[in-house]
């Protein structure tokens, strides 16, 4: 999708689910600003909160030390949109990527209670990139829409 | 803030009804009572979460085993969400609605529920 500059916003936060809170109210709030559809909010504001409850709760002491990076771009454009938060974050290097994607329980009893964060985001996102840099890793989930 | 209440329907069928935010922090507000509620000798039980806004895979892992306990004691549990919300996201993107049964409304979870006796 081509088009102009995309916006850009930035937020900082710390590895605490207090924090967790304030990210998604400031992602819902910039996404109604800028008009992202609400079920593509709704889409980035999940895998938002599995990505930064997996910095807490396994990031390991680096990640929780030090401030976690929410950025979020918004490309529109008279076809459509997208839009993509990245969090970056000074925890153990871990490649969600990397983890073989699970079958959607088949019973209650096969059913795991843990575990379902990355699935979620997974399947919550048209595109999903990582990557380790500067220390940090840096994880990027899409969503896209049409016309709006 | 998420909250928690209940009615008994009748000696068999209690309602659940979970309000609020189901992040991390409001699920462990309603995790206990949660347990407590669909531990009773009821047979049947709707959990009800038209009230809530948003539900995180920790709140999905506790309807889980919650809904797995109370068939281990020969009962059932099923939920409603409304099928366009934030909550039905959480349920469909788990794959949770394929496991436990979830109504749109309280009419066909009450048939539901009382199907799974």
């Amino acid at each position: 999708m081509s088009g102009p500059t995309p916006s850009r916003f930035e937020l900082t936060i710390g590895a605490d689910d207090a924090e967790v809170r304030r990210a998604s109210e400031w992602l819902e709030r910039i996404g109604a600003e800028q008009g992202i559809p609400r079920e593509q909010v709704t889409q980035l504001h999940l895998s938002l909160n599995e990505a930064l409850a997996n910095v807490i709760r396994h990031g390991g002491p680096s990640a929780l030390a030090q401030p976690v990076g929410v950025v979020l771009e918004v490309h529109r454009a008279r076809e459509g949109g997208k839009a993509a938060v990245t969090i970056s974050d000074a925890g153990i290097a871990f490649d969600p990527l990397s983890v073989e994607r699970r079958a959607p329980p088949t019973s209650l009893e096969d059913a795991s209670p843990s575990g379902m964060g990355l699935e979620m985001i997974r399947n919550c996102s048209d595109s999903l990139f990582y990557r380790h840099e500067g220390g940090r890793n840096h994880l990027t989930f899409g969503t896209s829409w049409r016309g709006t | 803030m998420a909250t928690i209440t209940h009615e008994d329907i009748s000696q068999d069928l209690r309602r659940i009804v979970i309000t609020g935010r189901l992040d991390t922090p409001g699920t462990n507000e309603i995790a206990g009572q949660l347990k407590e509620l669909a531990a009773s000798p009821h047979r049947g039980f709707i959990v009800d979460l038209s009230g809530v806004e948003f539900a995180a895979s920790i709140a999905i892992g506790q309807f889980i085993v919650n809904a797995r306990e109370a068939k281990n004691r020969g009962g059932h549990m099923v939920l409603v969400a409304n099928p366009h919300s934030a909550v039905m996201m959480s349920l469909t993107t788990t794959g949770i609605d394929r496991v436990i049964p979830v109504f749109p409304n309280q009419t066909e979870a009450y048939v539901g529920a009382l199907r799974g006796f």
